[in-house]
């Protein structure tokens, strides 16, 4: 399908994307505000809510989901079949992937945007 | 596939040693890697059930959201998760700084030229700035590791 | 003059096909071998043991073994260097064994084959025919020739992680004979070379564990041969 060069220049890109992304829900969580505040339902400024309620923080959370679901399992696809060569196997290990990283990002969505709505009355 | 075989691959892929620290890093990469997609997995799933869990697509009551998330809390302030988050803050420190050292690496702009080889051989794939790149990704992740067993159990009170 | 015990892996699969270890005691002098080692067992020993060899001086890439675990050229490793007073003898890993210490080739052969390792000229008349000589640089001679001294010795496929377990994988000798055509200056078959490996599993399951080269007894470092050309293909292809 996907020509196999193109994927693992796809992998590099998200994976270099996952420092910034990744970085920013780092920082949100341990270094712009101690721990225990940003652990709170709602009441400090990087409290969970308070993160789905800024679009921008929001966004980049969603990102960052959208860049690890690739990223984690194309990492997982390449391990597997480098265990066993088959032609079902390999088209097999590829479905499953896709479908639970899509299942994922689904799932992931949803809650961001609900999150955000609760968030933001 | 044998279950002999499978054995064979897996000791050869998780037991790095005696072939060089380049060999180290492939072992720690795939492993990093590989835990960190599981804990992926976990954590939208456990964000996702402080909404509603996946039988949820509407909008809940913002006191459901606030109670799951409590519940949640005294879930995980077990000691047992905090010391599993410490280590995957080492591990993901690790996987990201030994990954910008192999895109470099992969590309051959942190690789010596390819020259004559004399003996004793220099190979140019083990050059001295790759090398340098992968003990500086043992640091940031051992300094990660600190960091978070700091944050969790106030060892050194930063 | 010390004795060293040597234990080596004996498998005959048209006698009986059990896989088991035997020990012999041999002589050691200053300077000995491993391959003298061998020798000695089947001239003196137990001359049914089955081993390659030819040149004995690390040129011909006939004996590679595994040797007290890693994989080495029997010629080229001195008894002494191992330090030991236990030699273990194995045959290569990631072959299959044919008998004893003979390990089957065949398939590392056939992907040497695969990667075409000889000029491609698009004008293939002027190749065979004509009596003018291709001119190089030394510049343009340095890019490729360290890989050029592969002697097919294969030790490099016993310790690559991924030759272990993805039959698709080249391997690192085949890649570097890829990317030794690539890149020299005679060759006019770029594109096919690249496009031969920019899909499946031939080229881009290396993962630089640099095993390879850490292994190579001649300093041809394939690993540094995959990079360069995982380089061109993903930039180039």
């Amino acid at each position: 399908m996907i020509r196999e060069k193109n994927l693992m220049l796809l992998h590099y890109i998200t994976g270099v994307l996952i420092l910034v992304a990744g970085g920013v829900h780092l920082s949100t969580v341990f270094l712009l505000s101690p721990y225990e505040e940003s652990m709170k339902f709602d009441s400090s400024p990087f409290a969970v809510m308070s993160v789905y309620r800024n679009v921008l923080l929001a966004g980049s959370l969603e990102a960052l989901l959208l860049l690890v679901a690739f990223h984690g399992f194309n990492g997982l696809r390449v391990i597997l079949q480098e265990l066993y060569q088959g032609k079902t196997y390999k088209k097999a290990v590829s479905l499953a992937v896709t479908i639970v990283a899509l299942a994922l990002v689904v799932y992931g969505t949803r809650t961001i945007l609900i999150a955000h709505q609760l968030a933001s009355p | 596939m044998s279950l002999q075989q499978l054995i064979y691959t897996l000791k050869t892929w998780l037991v790095p040693f005696r072939y060089g620290l380049e060999r180290w890093s492939y072992t720690l990469q795939r492993v990093s890697g590989v835990a960190i997609t599981l804990f992926f997995v976990a954590h939208i799933v456990e964000t996702g059930n402080v909404v509603g869990g996946p039988a949820v697509w509407t909008l809940p009551p913002y006191e459901f959201a606030k109670k799951v998330w409590t519940e949640t809390e005294a879930f995980l302030a077990n000691p047992l998760f905090d010391l599993g988050l410490s280590v995957l803050g080492f591990l993901i420190f690790f996987h990201a700084s030994n990954g910008v050292r192999l895109v470099l690496a992969h590309f051959g702009i942190i690789l010596r030229k390819p020259t004559r080889p004399e003996y004793p051989y220099r190979p140019g794939s083990m050059s001295t700035a790759q090398r340098a790149l992968f003990w500086l990704t043992v640091v940031l992740a051992v300094a990660a590791l600190i960091y978070a067993l700091d944050v969790f159990f106030e060892v050194l009170r930063l | 003059m010390s004795e060293v015990e040597f234990k080596v892996f004996r498998y005959d699969p048209a006698r009986n096909g059990g896989k088991h270890y035997q020990t012999y005691k041999v002589p050691v002098r200053k300077g000995m071998t491993v391959l003298q080692g061998l020798l000695y067992i089947k001239e003196r020993l137990d001359p049914t043991l089955a081993i390659r060899f030819s040149c004995r001086m690390a040129t011909c890439g006939s004996c590679g073994m595994m040797v007290n675990g890693l994989p080495r050229l029997a010629c080229y490793t001195l008894i002494e260097e191992l330090k030991t007073r236990r030699v273990v003898v194995e045959p290569l890993r990631n072959y299959p064994v044919i008998r004893d210490l003979v390990a089957d080739f065949s398939e590392f052969f056939e992907k040497h084959r695969w990667v075409k390792p000889y000029l491609i000229r698009i004008d293939t008349y002027t190749q065979e025919k004509s009596n003018t000589s291709y001119l190089q640089s030394d510049e343009e001679l340095e890019r490729y020739v360290q890989f050029a001294y592969c002697i097919k010795c294969g030790l490099c496929y016993a310790a690559c992680p991924v030759v272990a377990s993805d039959k698709e994988f080249l391997g690192p000798q085949a890649l570097a004979q890829l990317y030794r055509y690539l890149a020299d200056s005679r060759d006019e078959g770029a594109g096919e070379r690249l496009a031969s490996v920019a899909d499946g599993h031939k080229l881009l399951r290396c993962h630089f564990a640099a095993s390879c080269s850490k292994v190579c007894p001649k300093g041809v470092d394939p690993a540094l041969a995959i990079q360069l050309l995982r380089r061109e293909v993903l930039l180039r292809a």
